[in-house]
């Protein structure tokens, strides 16, 4: 068996010793795990039914806890998808913050509680599962490996990666106009937020063609601007901005939207 | 060098996640960067992986050795990473007036020489062919019996020792070449 060069062993040696992460990135890590945990764990509300999408399960029932979720829902899109979004993707381009509550979302673990459906649980149709190492190798299934991604700050459950943001698809089986817009936007920030712009755009393409009278048409354009800036079109991002400041002057969450686009104060 | 502990198989007491966390967050690291995530996405991908670990960690039966469950959960957010970066990457060079964020010109901090410790050993490592770099790894890296490493990657022992010796090789040959390319960077 042919050895390593002295050499080329203290490159091997010296480069993984820098290879892991350093202590503040055990920190975000750490905080971020537990947010997400947390998040899971408070967000039920969002379960994806099998087969489904969260968010348009969510919304589409119309019973009365589908009403009480509305209003929930709403007050998720009116910090979220305008705040949220921001910081998602403040936190997705790698401007973490330290210090978030680490030790809930452990606890929470260690105390077992179960994360909602779609944290790793492989329950919906949508998601990816692998035939990895360790089923291969007769041992413990590999775990299926879904959504993920999920919003700073822990607003949601993480993100579903494989299934389309036009959420309005399920919902579109009955559930009203109001319902349909919360499950395009939330589709809309899921996907951003999962960095799939395109499927933002779609989905907040599709809010805009299906619904005559949008109640939230101005977080929807301040997600299609940062959509399109995501998307590598800032341009385009920028003018949608313009377009919504406009419109809505000092809107909440355009300051975030013009941080991430470039655009001047 | 790190050896990714793995827990006893057959284990009879339910797993601490706090521990596991703390046990593995370095191999988890280190198994993402070298599977080619790039270190912007490092801190995303881990939590990723912690997440995942944390919904189905009542599931682990101890049938298998706890990293042995933890690579591949790793190796498959790896994938998606790589993936999602690959598409960034194309839609970057369709929309030139967007920098390519992994090609930023090093920082100050990037001319330290951990970092420049790590980046050599990540250009090396993705000059591999993937078989052989993930053998190397876990085996030169990780600290891992070839035997178990062979397990984990669900290959024949002799196919891993054989993969071992040509990544050693392929290795030797691609640090040359860099020495020869750098001079300084390589001793």
């Amino acid at each position: 068996m042919s050895e390593l060069s002295h050499a080329t062993r203290d490159v091997v040696t010296e480069g993984a010793r820098a290879l892991g992460p350093s202590p503040s990135a055990r920190a975000r890590i750490r905080a971020g795990v537990a947010a997400r945990i947390s998040a899971a764990a408070g967000g039920a509300e969002l379960r994806p039914e099998p087969g489904g999408d969260g968010a348009a399960t969510a919304v589409a029932g119309g019973s009365a806890a589908g009403s009480a979720l509305k209003v929930w829902l709403m007050g998720l899109l009116a910090a979220g998808i305008v705040g949220g979004v921001a910081a998602g993707w403040f936190f997705g381009r790698g401007g973490r913050q330290d210090g978030a509550p680490a030790s809930a979302g452990f606890e929470a673990a260690n105390r077992g509680s179960k994360p909602a459906a779609g944290v790793g649980a492989g329950a919906g149709a949508g998601e990816r599962t692998g035939g990895g190492a360790g089923e291969r190798a007769g041992a413990d299934p590999a775990p299926t490996v879904s959504g993920t991604r999920s919003p700073a700050g822990g607003a949601s459950a993480p993100r579903r990666t494989s299934r389309g943001a036009g959420a309005g698809r399920h919902t579109s089986r009955g559930g009203s106009d109001l319902d349909r817009e919360v499950a395009f936007l939330t589709g809309a920030r899921r996907a951003l937020q999962s960095g799939e712009p395109a499927r933002a755009l779609a989905a907040l393409e599709r809010h805009r063609r299906e619904l005559r009278a949008p109640q939230m048409a101005r977080e929807a354009a301040l997600l299609r601007a940062e959509a399109l800036c995501a998307a590598g079109r800032p341009r385009e991002g920028r003018r949608a901005l313009a377009e919504a400041d406009a419109r809505w002057p000092g809107a909440p969450g355009s300051a975030a939207a013009r941080a991430l686009c470039g655009a001047p104060e | 060098m790190a050896v990714a502990d793995a827990l006893p198989t057959g284990r009879a007491i339910p797993l601490d996640f706090e521990a596991v966390y703390e046990q593995q967050l370095g191999f988890v690291w280190r198994t993402l960067a070298a599977a080619g995530v790039p270190e912007s996405r490092l801190e995303d991908a881990s939590q990723d992986v912690f997440v995942i670990v944390h919904g189905k960690l009542a599931e682990f039966e101890g049938r298998s050795k706890l990293t042995t469950w933890i690579y591949a959960i790793a190796r498959h957010v790896a994938l998606d990473y790589i993936r999602k970066v690959s598409r960034e990457r194309r839609r970057q060079r369709a929309f030139a007036e967007v920098p390519d964020g992994e090609a930023t010109a090093p920082s100050p901090e990037e001319e330290a020489g951990e970092v420049q410790a790590r980046r050599v050993l990540l250009e090396l490592l993705e000059r591999l062919e993937p078989g052989r770099r993930d053998v190397f790894v876990l085996v030169e890296i990780e600290g891992i019996p070839v035997r178990e490493v062979a397990r984990m990657l669900a290959i024949k022992e002799n196919t891993a020792w054989s993969r071992l010796r040509l990544a050693r090789s392929d290795l030797e040959r691609h640090a040359a070449r860099l020495r020869a390319r750098d001079g300084e960077g390589l001793r």
